[in-house]
């Protein structure tokens, strides 16, 4: 009975009339940022951070949780009528949503990922109700050698799942663990790497490496292709998608939901990731899987189903551990942070209002883009018309603003100018960004996690195989990386993650 | 994997070597209690040895031709868009954002874009307006005023 409490207090707090604004903005932003290739939901939460600062801390993190998982949504839209994946995580939906929107069934491909996403948030809304709680009692337990195995393993998995070889992945999330350490020293206070730089003696921020890689670099890289305006679907009719669809897409609603959740709570899982895997799934159980590609209904609705599942599923290290899990996260740990909430294993005790609120409010959220989304659609489409060369400027400045607003210093913007040349490189000589991401994200906490197991350990190493949880953990990385040394399985690795370039 | 890895992985070895010689000095600590250099000593251990196995790997295969990933770039628009931003954030707080905004758009859109001189003007006017009501106004982002005095 205890959850029906909680449930209910978390609605009255997600229904107060504020807080449903907030709410609201969150996801009509974040369908925008959606739609707008270049701009994901990191850059459009790192431009609001300021704003939030005024709002209570509720508030606050329900618009930015709005704009996370309504980016989701807005994905979707123009993979389907475009071909241009707005956000990493609808990159697949674009392989049969474009091809059904060319069929003339834009309105059901638009109608199931919306209707599988609202089925999967919620499913995943429930999950994290159910497990966020014990889970955050076990992580109780854990000391700095559980900590530090558990960060390992959120990195060896997303260099394990990235594309092109393992060692490189490796290699670049050893680079982000290196800027990671750029800065004070978490525990002395020394100075590291700053080269004097009064910038770089806060460290290099999250919002210009990430607006620089993913914003500036993708800009970079897309004016030596000729963008191509693809033919615009302009009538969406019947949206409702009929029994047939249903019939044909139930399952892999279910199955993308599991999926999305559970790659979610990992560290460095996420919603491209899911996406993908759903699909590559959904390939392999279908009687037909050589019509993928030519519009079939599942390969829209699993990938979108397992990307939403996974918004909702990265909150719980977050919520539980402390741990961010995408750079989104880190920023909203960083929003936490300054509204005065210390997250970890007893944050739920101590905020459920804060928690309780945040869930519930993404389960009012979902509704509300499945009402928003379908009629909004033709306004989304009109976006899109904008050609590229007068949207890549305004890209530009939102990134250029959104780095400078946050300390009103142009240091950041020079941090950022420089990622955005790094990813344009990375992007040539084909390095996966989230690694590089995820490291620079975690790499304080490794650091501390590592020195203070060491400490408890007098110097010994050993501490991470003696402790049974940690061991476990380290088992675990052991076996994934042996397991990418097997010929077969890394032929299906690669056929998973066919194209995931960033 | 192709010849664009050696030079990656090459550049990215020394880049490690240099964090190893370089943290040192901060302290490497004892195994017990480490000091500030150790953490950015052993990134750099790992960046060496994976860029020597991503070097080895490139190196030793030689079935797949050479990849010319340069060959397509207009060397002139990415350069031109890196100096525009440059210039953009070196004058921004000496000239201000509505006008430095106004003069960054319409290069882009002229220059980059290849749009004609009344669509960058009205593209440069209508972007800058606009952000500065959106972030000045309505979100209070603190935008530097520069010689105009708004």
């Amino acid at each position: 009975m205890d959850l029906l409490n909680n449930v209910l207090m978390g609605f009255c707090v997600a229904l107060q009339p504020i807080n449903l604004l907030f709410c609201f903005i969150g996801v009509l932003i974040g369908t925008l940022v959606g739609v707008l290739p270049g701009v994901g939901p990191t850059a459009a939460i790192s431009l609001l951070l300021p704003t939030t600062f005024h709002i209570s801390p509720v508030s606050a993190i329900i618009m930015l949780a709005g704009i996370y998982y309504g980016a989701m949504y807005g994905g979707s839209t123009t993979s389907i009528l475009v071909n241009i994946p707005g956000e990493t995580a609808s990159v697949v939906t674009c392989l049969d949503g474009y091809q059904m929107a060319r069929k003339g069934r834009a309105g059901p491909a638009l109608g199931i990922s919306a209707f599988g996403s609202f089925i999967a948030g919620t499913f995943s809304i429930i999950g994290l109700m159910l497990v966020a709680p014990p889970l955050a009692e076990i992580a109780l337990k854990f000391g700095p050698p559980e900590y530090f195995s558990l960060m390992l393993l959120g990195l060896s998995l997303v260099s394990f799942l990235s594309s092109g070889p393992m060692s490189k992945a490796l290699l670049i999330s050893g680079v982000g663990l290196f800027l990671g350490t750029i800065g004070l020293d978490n525990i002395t206070g020394n100075e590291r790497f700053t080269f004097n730089s009064l910038t770089l003696m806060d460290g290099v921020g999250i919002v210009p490496v990430v607006m620089g890689l993913f914003g500036i670099g993708e800009v970079l890289s897309n004016l030596e292709v000729e963008i191509k305006q693809e033919t615009i679907i302009k009538k969406v009719t019947h949206l409702l998608p009929t029994l047939q669809d249903w019939i044909e897409s139930k399952w892999a609603i279910v199955r993308g939901s599991i999926l999305g959740f559970f790659l979610g709570i990992l560290p460095g899982g996420g919603g491209a990731i899911a996406s993908f895997f759903s699909y590559a799934i959904e390939k392999r159980c279908s009687k037909t899987p050589e019509k993928f590609g030519t519009g079939m209904i599942a390969g829209v609705a699993g990938p979108e189903s397992a990307n939403n599942a996974a918004t909702s599923g990265a909150f719980i290290p977050l919520f539980t551990l402390g741990i961010p899990a995408n750079p989104v996260m880190a920023i909203l740990l960083g929003a936490l942070m300054i509204q005065g909430v210390t997250t970890g294993p007893l944050m739920i005790q101590a905020h459920p209002d804060l928690f309780w609120g945040v869930v519930t409010s993404m389960y009012v959220g979902n509704a509300m883009l499945l009402i928003l989304n379908l009629p909004l659609i033709g306004l989304w489409v009109q976006i899109l018309r904008v050609p590229y060369a007068i949207l890549f400027p305004l890209i530009l400045l939102f990134c250029l603003i959104g780095s400078f607003s946050l300390k009103n210093s142009t240091g950041d913007v020079f941090v950022m100018i420089i990622f955005g040349i790094i990813g344009y490189l990375m992007r040539k000589y084909k390095y996966d960004a989230p690694p590089l991401v995820l490291a620079f994200v975690l790499s304080p906490m490794v650091e501390k996690a590592l020195r203070r197991s060491l400490l408890i350990s007098n110097g010994s190493p050993l501490i991470f195989l003696q402790r049974p949880i940690s061991a476990g953990i380290i088992i675990l990385i052991v076996l994934m990386m042996a397991s990418s040394l097997m010929p077969g399985l890394k032929k299906k690795k690669e056929e998973i993650a066919f194209e995931s370039d960033d | 994997m192709g010849r664009h890895d050696l030079v990656s992985s090459l550049i990215l070895f020394f880049i490690g070597l240099f964090i190893v010689f370089y943290s040192p000095q901060y302290g490497l600590g004892s195994a017990g209690t480490p000091g500030s250099g150790f953490m950015p000593f052993l990134t750099g251990l790992v960046i060496c040895s994976f860029s020597i196995i991503t070097f080895l790997r490139a190196f030793l295969n030689k079935s797949v031709g050479v990849e010319k990933i340069w060959a397509k770039i207009k060397f002139r628009k990415l350069i031109f868009t890196i100096m525009m931003l440059i210039v953009y954030t070196l004058l921004l707080e000496k000239i201000g954002f509505i006008i430095c905004t106004f003069f960054l758009i319409l290069m882009l859109v002229r220059y980059v874009g290849s749009q004609n001189w009344f669509t960058s003007i009205l593209s440069g006017s209508l972007g800058s307006i606009l952000s500065y009501l959106l972030f000045e106004t309505w979100l209070k982002a603190q935008l530097p005023k520069g010689i105009l005095g708004f």
